[in-house]
């Protein structure tokens, strides 16, 4: 999977591409621990280019929503295609992520 | 590479046990239908090759062997005229040379390769082009089954070889053909004529191995029901098989595809393929056209089977997530090992690649089929139905074992079961919606006083948590007490599929509504909000399959946005 990140004034937005499976979640969590390790406090994950997640994607995204639930943290999802959002409403991950349409309404709640 | 008892090993020369005199060079392969085990065998002046194989890869090995090793005389022996068998004999320098190289095969298929007939040789389902070759040795003629008699054929520039045609008489009274091949100093060759694979399917001994073609996968899954294949030759051909095995002279049987087996191993799988060939009474001729079906079929399902499986276990999770905040983590544990989560990442993963060679044009209709059919089978193996619903809600983990066993039925030549009754729509359909709201089914105040139960309780109460809660239903007046005949199950499984469709993506209410359209019966389902994505056209075609199977047809409507289920109305007194 390709992952690019893009920093920002008040946190980070990490931009994936292709599955996150199994396979490719070590990648994703490396680059988020990465982050956090350099001090980020808000990250957004841009899901425009994510076709389908795995539980062993969802794995890492509750793992680093562990990791950033301090007062001033947030870690939040934004443009997920209607696969992705299906498998999030349908776990019950809706109600543990905050999701947005887009990544202009996510940065606008930094 | 093994062989599987350790005693015959691939890729060299060594003793034919029981016939010292010969010496077999075997290439083994993993199964696939893309190209069988090739047997040298080297007896005196003569080389025998036993099926060599689809592949030019394996071919160029072989002619390298025989070229180093030569005879004088080389006989290609088909178990039988399959493409995977003998794909080099159109192809390949070596092997394609009619004067260097003799053929021998059983007659029906010396005449399918003369014709380079595309169905009985198997070419077409394969999408393999083939072209017309001339075999040098007919076997089982019509002019000698069932009398005797003796044939000498030119075998390369400077050989010939001698087929012996006796009639025996089975344990059971009955009469059958056997055929010895051999040279003026090789050892003799014994053939068996065993039809139902295909009907030029023959068995070969030699020494104390016997090869047996493709005998042990005629019952499978993208086997069964070829064109050429019957299923009572089949039976008496494995019947005949295993009274040869059970004379006690057969140590080994090499098989057209995979491992060797033990002559004892070979008895009980074989009794297992005879099981399996008497329960496919009724199956389809499995052509090209009945693969892509299938292919089609297996791509819809694969999408539908990794959305159930990732809802389920993302699903078990999250409810371990939410135990774990709870500080139950021992639990959260427990639920998180109901299914190998880690597992199914990498079959779908598989399947996904597999899928993706295929639209390359790598991988063919039929092997993709059947690759679907290996997931879903090792799916199967590992999914407990019964742990699943208890945490799980019961009817999701029952459509995703349907699922499995509907693709498994298809695979194996069977249309899927339809249990079709005639049922009055409205009701049904109102009482099936009403029952997907499951919010407080729980009753966590009841069991306060059972910490056991109190947290089973608390598991199903996370784990069932609704998503369904704006589903409204509407019948109208004019279609009361209409009814169609359906198959309720696939029905219901579908109407939540599309529910799940439009809850997944916050469609916010959601409409369903029973009413009369161009003088029959339809179910629509409506999302509340615009914007539904359409989807692609593998699950459309996925879930109008579903819907004729339930006994409906399935449109689109683009506006106002919705599907519509139609079902044609059984006739009654108060219909207009």
């Amino acid at each position: 999977m390709e992952i690019r990140t893009e920093k920002q004034e008040k946190g980070a937005v990490v931009h994936a591409g292709g599955r996150i499976d199994t396979a490719a979640a070590p990648s994703l969590e490396a680059e988020l621990n990465r982050l956090i390790g350099e001090g980020q406090r808000k990250i957004l994950l841009n899901f425009s280019n994510v076709p389908y997640i795995s539980s062993g994607g969802l794995r890492v995204l509750l793992a680093t929503a562990k990791k950033l639930r301090g007062e001033n943290d947030s870690f939040s999802l934004c443009a997920l295609n209607p696969e992705v959002t299906k498998i999030m409403t349908l776990a019950g991950f809706n109600t543990i992520f905050s999701i947005y349409p887009t990544e202009g309404e996510a940065v606008a709640k930094w | 590479m093994q062989s599987g008892n350790g005693t015959v090993t691939h890729g060299c020369w060594q003793p034919v046990p029981g016939e010292p005199s010969a010496a077999i060079w075997p290439y083994i392969r993993k199964a696939d239908i893309v190209s069988s085990n090739t047997y040298l065998i080297r007896s005196g002046n003569v080389t025998l090759v036993i099926d060599p194989g689809g592949l030019q890869s394996q071919a160029d090995e072989i002619a390298a062997v025989l070229a180093k090793d030569a005879t004088p005389c080389v006989l290609v022996l088909l178990t039988h005229a399959h493409a995977d068998h003998f794909r080099p004999l159109m192809d390949h320098p070596y092997f394609r040379d009619r004067t260097r190289v003799a053929l021998a095969v059983q007659e029906s298929g010396a005449r399918a390769l003369a014709a380079a007939d595309p169905l009985v040789t198997q070419s077409a389902l394969l999408e393999k082009e083939i072209t017309p070759t001339k075999t040098t040795l007919p076997l089982f003629s019509e002019s000698v089954t069932g009398r005797g008699g003796m044939m000498t054929a030119a075998c390369g520039p400077a050989g010939t070889i001698h087929l012996a045609t006796t009639v025996r008489t089975a344990k059971d009274g009955t009469h059958f053909t056997e055929q010895v091949l051999y040279s003026d100093d090789s050892c003799p060759v014994v053939l068996y004529h065993t039809p139902g694979h295909s009907p030029d399917s023959i068995c070969i001994r030699i020494g104390s191995l016997l090869f047996i073609g493709d005998l042990l996968f005629a019952a499978g899954p993208g086997v069964a029901g070829m064109a050429g294949w019957n299923r009572e030759e089949l039976i008496r051909s494995i019947d005949r098989v295993l009274e040869i095995l059970k004379e006690g002279i057969v140590t080994q049987c090499m098989p057209g595809h995979g491992y060797i087996l033990s002559c004892d191993d070979a008895i009980r799988t074989l009794s297992g393929v005879k099981r399996d060939a008497v329960a496919l009474e009724g199956i389809e001729e499995l052509n090209l056209s009945r693969a892509k079906e299938t292919a089609v079929y297996a791509e819809g399902l694969m999408d539908e089977v990794e959305e159930i499986f990732t809802v389920i276990t993302a699903r078990l999770l999250f409810v371990s997530h939410v135990l774990d905040e709870l500080e139950e983590s021992g639990e959260a544990g427990t639920v998180e090992k109901l299914i190998d989560a880690g597992k199914i990442d990498d079959l779908m993963n598989d399947f996904h690649r597999f899928s993706e060679e295929h639209r390359a044009g790598t991988k063919g209709t039929m092997q993709l089929a059947l690759k679907a059919g290996q997931i879903v089978g090792k799916l199967d193996r590992m999914f407990s139905q019964q742990e699943l619903a208890l945490v799980l809600d019961p009817e999701y983990v029952r459509r995703a074992g349907r699922l499995l066993l509907d693709y498994t039925i298809v695979l194996r030549g069977f249309r899927q079961p339809r249990m079709l009754k005639n049922v009055t729509i409205g009701p049904f359909v109102a009482g099936f919606v009403a029952s997907l709201d499951q919010s407080g089914n729980e009753d966590l105040m009841g069991s306060a006083d059972d910490p056991v139960e109190f947290t089973r309780s608390l598991i199903r109460k996370i784990a069932r948590r609704p998503v369904f809660r704006k589903v409204t239903c509407e019948c109208a007046g004019e279609v009361n007490g209409w009814q169609a005949e359906i198959d309720s199950t696939v029905l219901g499984d579908l109407i939540r599929t599309i529910l799940e469709d439009f809850a997944g993506c916050g469609s916010g209410e959601i409409a369903v509504k029973i009413a009369s359209a161009s003088g029959g019966l339809s179910i629509t389902i409506a999302p509340g909000s615009a914007g539904i994505p359409e989807p692609g056209e593998v699950r459309k075609e996925f879930l109008r399959s579903e819907c004729a199977r339930a006994g409906g047809n399935l449109r689109w409507m683009a506006s106002p946005p919705g599907i519509r289920i139609e079902l044609q109305p059984l006739p009654f007194s108060g219909m207009p």
